[in-house]
C-alpha cells in the first residue's frame, strides 16, 4: 500500500464519519423538537445500548451479519458499476426459501443456507436478465420487484405455510450458536459473513477476475477496449450480489431474528446494506467495520421506548445513506479544468 | 471600447491573464494544448467562474455567471462540440436564448426572415432548409455564428474553429467575421494554429505555460516565430523520416460497415484499405466523418453490419477485442480518459489494464512482477517526473496520462497500432516526442493506422493518406505532393458536391 493510497483510504474515513455525525446530529435535532425532555436519554440509547447492554450486544451481533451481506451485496454490484436496489427483495427470496426448506422439508441448516442463497441469486439472475435484455434501468427493475416479492411472499406465507409453521419446529434447522462466555450468543452467521467479506476483499485484490471487475465497474467503455469480458462479469456480479442478499435472509431467518413481520426486517436490512456499502465506499473491510456501527444503531433504535419512535436509528441510516450519496455525486462532477 | 482582465488562479493552468479588446477589433488567442484556450473562454461564456480577476466590459464589471448573462452581457461562443437539442429544428436552435419575444410568441417566421438576411448580408454558408438531425459539425458552427449575429451580440468569442472547419471553410469564415467586425462587432478567436491566427486577425496574444501572455500585431509576426514561442527554446526538432521498403500487408478491410446505434447514418460505409508493415497510414477527416467509429470496429468495440477484417491474413471480423489484442493490435482512442483509463486507478493498475493477463499464476496476479512491468513502461513513456506508479489517472494531466498509456501500447509491440489524434493532447514540446516513437514504429517494420483530423500532421507523418467524409472514402493522396488545402476541400465534401450536385463553391485558388 503506497503513501498516496492511505491517504484516499483516510480521506474516505473520515468523509464517512462526518456523514454519518451530521446525520446522527440532524436526528438529534429533530428529536430535540419532537421531545426535549426525553431527546438526550434517547439518543444515548441510540448510540451506545447495541455496544454496553447485555440485550443491545446480542441483537447487534444477530445485525451485523445480516448488514454485511446485504452491504457486500450492494458493494459487489457497485464495483460492477450497478447500483443494487434490490437487497430487500433478494433478501425476502432467501429468508422465504429458508424457510420453506426447514419448514415443509425439514432440512439441515447448511442445506437452509444453501436454498437461500439460490433464492437469492434466482432474484439476481432476474434483474440481470431484464437488465442485459432491455437495457431498462436495473434501479427501475429492482424497486418494482421488491414490492413483487414481498407481496407475493407474504402471501404465500399467510396461505400455506403459517399453519405449518406453527406446529412444526424449527431447531433442526437453526443455525448453530456459539456462546462469547456468558456476555452473548452468536450464530454461525457472523463467521460466515466474516469470511466471506474477507475473500471478496482478497479477490477484489489479488485476482485477475477482482481486477476486470474493478475495471468494468470504473469504465465499462475502457474495459471493453482493453479486451475484457465485461458483460460476462456484469451478468456473474449481478447474481453474486443476489446470493449475498439471499444468504442474508436466510442467516436472519434461521438464527430466530424473530418479533417483526419478515417484510419490515428485509426492507430495513436491505436499504441499511446500501448506507453501509456506501459509507464504506464498496471495499470489503470497510463493509465489516460500517456494519458493525450500523448494526449497533439498528439494534439501539430497537430498545428506544416511549414517544421516541424505534425507527429513529433507521433514519439516521436514511440519512447516512442520502449524505454520502450526494457527496460521491459531488465528486463525480468535479471539474478537472 | 471593452476592457477585459482577469486574474485566474493557478488550478486552471491561466494565472493573471490580461487582454484588452476593442470594439470592432479582430483579436486571436494562441496557445498551445493545455495553456488555457478553452478555459478562458469558458470564462468569457460564464460556463467556469474565474477564481479571481474581473472582466469589464465598457467600463462597468460584469457578471458572467452562466451563459445566460454572458448573453445579456453581450457575448457569444461557438465552441467545437455541436448544441444539438433532440427535436428542435434549425430555425429553433437559432431561435435558442432568444426565444422570449416580448409578445410571447414563438416568431419563427420572422426569425426565418432575419436568418436569411443575415445568411445573405455576411455570405454565410448555411442552408436554412437543412434537417438539424442531419447536421455535421461544420453546418452547426455556421449555425452558432449565424445564431451570434441574429442575437446582436457584441463580442463573438469562437474556440477553435479549425478543428472542425477545413481551410476552405477557414477563409470562409474570416471574410464572414471580417464584415461582423466591420458592422462594429468585436471577435475574439481562440486557436492553437499560428497559421490561423496569423491570416485571420489583427491581434493576436499568446498564451505560453509559464510566461505571461503577450499581445502581438500579425503583421509583424510570422508562424515561425509563434511556433518557436510556443514551443520554448531549444525545442527538440522535427524527427527525421527515413524511408523504408514497406512489407507485407498487415490489416485489411473488404467493404467495411459500421452501425451506430444512437444514429440514424452509419458513420462508416462500404470502406475498403490496407496498411502495410512498414508503413504510416492515415485516415484523415474531420472529427464527425467516422474515422472514430472505424477505429473502434477495428478493434471489435463497435458492431460492424458487414465487411471483413483481416489481420497477417487471418480473418478477425468475429473476433472478440481480446482476441484482436493478442493478435497483435494495439489501439489508442483519443479521449483515452474516457476509454482507455479508469479515473480511480493508480497508474500502476491503468499501465496493466491489457498486460494483467501475462502475469498471472492461476487466477492470482502477480503484484511484484506487475509493478515492475509498469515501472518499465513508466520509464519508457518519459513522464517518469511528473508521475509515479502510485499516482491516480485524475490526478493527471491529460497529457501525462496520454503519454502513459501511449506508451503501455507501445511495450506491447503490436504489429498494427490505431492510433486517434495522437498530438491533441500534447504541448507543442512533446509531440516531436510522439512522432519519433510513431516513426519508429514504422522504422521496425510495424504498421500504423493514424486515424486524425489534422492534414498537417497526416501530412508530416504518414506514407499515404485516405481522405474520409461521411464515412466513406474520397480519394488516396500521396503526402509529398498534396497541400492542406486539397486535403482540406476533400475533407469538407465540397469537391463531391460540385461534381455530383453541381453548386458553385468558392475558395479554389490552388
Amino acid at each position: 500500500m503506497s503513501r498516496r493510497g492511505e491517504k484516499r483510504i483516510f480521506q474516505r474515513f473520515l468523509r464517512a464519519f462526518a456523514v454519518f455525525s451530521v446525520s446522527v446530529a440532524t436526528v438529534c435535532g429533530l428529536l430535540l423538537c419532537v421531545n426535549p425532555a426525553e431527546a438526550w436519554s434517547s439518543v444515548q440509547t441510540l448510540l451506545l445500548d447495541g455496544f454496553l447492554s447485555k440485550a443491545g450486544r446480542s441483537k447487534t451481533l444477530l445485525i451485523w451479519p445480516l448488514l454485511m451481506l446485504t452491504g457486500l451485496s450492494v458493494g459487489c454490484a457497485w464495483k460492477a458499476g450497478f447500483l443494487h436496489l434490490g437487497a430487500p427483495g433478494q433478501f425476502t427470496l432467501g429468508a422465504f426459501a429458508a424457510m420453506s426448506g426447514g419448514l415443509l422439508l425439514n432440512l439441515p441448516w447448511w442445506a437452509c443456507l444453501l436454498l437461500a442463497a439460490l433464492g437469492g441469486a434466482l432474484g439476481g439472475a432476474i434483474l440481470s436478465l431484464i437488465r442485459h435484455q432491455s437495457r431498462i434501468s436495473e434501479i427501475l427493475s429492482a424497486v418494482m420487484l421488491n414490492y413483487t416479492v414481498l407481496c407475493l411472499t407474504q402471501w404465500l406465507w399467510e396461505d400455506g405455510l403459517s399453519a405449518a409453521a406453527e406446529t412444526a419446529s424449527m431447531i433442526r434447522s437453526a443455525l448453530p450458536v456459539f456462546l462469547l462466555g456468558n456476555q452473548a450468543a452468536v450464530s454461525l452467521g457472523l463467521p460466515i459473513a466474516l469470511v466471506l467479506c474477507l475473500g471478496a476483499w482478497a479477490v477484489l485484490r489479488f485476482t485477475v477476475i477482482g481486477f476486470e471487475v474493478k475495471t468494468g465497474g470504473g469504465n465499462r467503455e475502457a474495459a471493453w477496449r482493453a479486451g475484457m469480458p465485461v458483460d460476462r462479469n456484469r451478468k456473474l456480479l449481478l447474481v453474486l450480489s443476489g446470493v449475498f442478499s439471499g444468504l442474508a435472509g436466510g442467516v436472519c431467518l434461521l438464527s430466530g431474528m424473530t418479533g417483526t413481520a419478515l417484510s419490515v426486517i428485509s426492507v430495513r436490512m436491505g436499504y441499511a446494506g446500501l448506507a453501509v456499502a456506501m459509507l464504506s465506499f464498496a471495499h470489503p473491510m470497510g463493509i465489516v467495520a460500517a456494519a458493525l456501527v450500523s448494526a449497533g444503531l439498528l439494534s439501539g433504535g430497537e430498545t428506544l421506548s416511549g414517544t421516541i419512535p424505534q425507527e429513529t436509528g433507521m433514519m439516521v441510516m436514511a440519512l447516512t445513506l442520502l449524505g454520502s450519496a450526494v457527496l460521491l455525486g459531488k465528486n463525480k462532477k468535479k471539474n478537472r479544468g | 471600447m471593452l476592457h477585459i482582465s482577469k486574474q485566474i488562479g493557478d488550478a486552471a493552468g491561466i494565472a493573471d491573464f490580461s487582454l484588452r479588446l476593442n470594439k470592432g477589433a479582430f483579436h486571436g488567442v494562441l496557445g498551445a494544448h493545455c495553456t488555457g484556450k478553452t478555459t478562458l473562454a469558458r470564462i468569457l461564456n460564464g460556463m467556469c467562474i474565474p477564481d479571481s480577476g474581473s472582466i469589464l466590459i465598457e467600463g462597468d464589471e460584469a457578471d458572467l455567471r452562466s451563459p445566460r448573462s454572458a448573453a445579456a452581457w453581450g457575448i457569444g461562443f461557438a465552441g467545437e462540440e455541436s448544441p444539438y437539442v433532440h427535436g428542435l429544428d434549425l430555425i429553433g436552435h437559432l431561435m435558442l436564448g432568444s426565444e422570449f419575444a416580448p409578445s410571447g410568441k414563438l416568431g419563427k417566421r420572422a426569425a426565418r426572415t432575419q436568418a436569411a438576411e443575415f445568411i445573405e448580408q455576411y455570405g454565410i454558408p448555411l442552408d436554412l432548409d437543412s434537417r438539424a438531425d442531419e447536421m455535421n459539425r461544420a453546418e452547426w458552427l455556421w449555425a452558432e455564428v449565424l445564431r451570434m449575429v441574429m442575437q446582436k451580440r457584441d463580442i463573438l468569442v469562437l474556440d477553435e474553429p479549425d478543428v472542425v472547419f477545413t481551410r476552405q471553410e477557414m477563409d470562409t469564415l474570416v471574410s464572414v467575421l471580417r464584415k461582423i467586425c466591420g458592422a462594429g462587432s468585436a471577435v475574439l478567436l481562440f486557436s492553437r494554429r499560428p497559421e490561423t491566427v496569423l491570416s485571420a486577425c489583427e491581434e493576436a496574444t499568446l498564451l505560453c505555460p509559464g510566461r505571461p501572455a503577450e499581445t502581438y500585431r500579425t503583421s509583424e509576426a510570422t508562424a515561425e516565430d509563434f511556433l518557436c514561442l510556443m514551443r520554448g527554446e531549444n525545442a527538440p526538432q522535427a524527427p527525421e523520416k527515413k524511408e523504408i521498403t514497406v512489407g507485407g500487408i498487415v490489416l485489411e478491410t473488404r467493404r467495411l460497415t459500421v452501425r451506430d446505434q444512437d444514429s440514424a447514418d452509419d458513420p462508416a460505409h462500404d470502406v475498403s484499405f490496407e496498411v502495410r508493415s512498414g508503413e504510416i497510414l492515415c485516415l484523415l477527416g474531420r472529427p464527425d466523418s467516422g474515422w472514430d467509429a472505424l477505429g473502434a470496429a477495428l478493434i471489435g468495440a463497435k458492431e460492424m453490419v458487414s465487411g471483413r477484417i483481416k489481420l497477417d491474413g487471418k480473418d478477425i471480423s468475429r473476433a472478440s477485442v481480446r482476441d484482436r489484442l493478442r493478435a497483435g493490435m494495439a489501439y489508442l482512442p483519443r479521449n483515452i480518459r474516457e476509454l482507455g483509463a479508469i479515473d480511480y486507478f493508480t497508474l500502476e493498475e491503468n499501465l496493466s489494464l491489457q498486460g494483467y493477463m501475462h502475469y498471472q499464476e492461476s487466477g492470482w496476479i502477480k503484484r511484484r512482477q506487475r509493478r515492475d512491468e509498469a515501472a518499465h513502461i513508466l520509464d519508457a513513456s518519459g513522464v517518469s517526473g511528473r508521475a509515479d506508479l502510485d499516482s491516480y489517472a485524475d490526478e493527471l494531466a491529460d497529457e501525462s496520462l496520454w503519454l502513459a498509456m501511449f506508451s503501455r501500447e507501445l511495450e506491447r509491440r503490436p504489429a498494427l497500432l490505431i492510433v486517434e489524434e495522437p498530438t491533441r493532447h500534447t504541448s507543442e514540446r512533446t509531440a516531436p516526442f510522439i512522432r519519433e516513437q510513431l516513426l519508429s514504429v514504422r522504422a521496425n517494420h510495424r504498421a500504423v493506422l493514424l486515424l486524425t483530423s489534422q492534414p498537417e500532421e497526416a501530412m508530416g507523418l504518414s506514407d499515404r493518406i485516405l481522405v474520409l467524409h461521411e464515412g466513406e472514402i474520397m480519394g488516396e493522396f500521396d503526402p509529398a505532393n498534396t497541400s492542406a488545402r486539397e486535403l482540406g476541400w476533400y475533407m469538407s465534401g465540397q469537391w463531391r458536391q460540385q461534381r455530383y450536385g453541381g453548386a458553385a463553391i468558392e475558395g479554389e485558388d490552388e
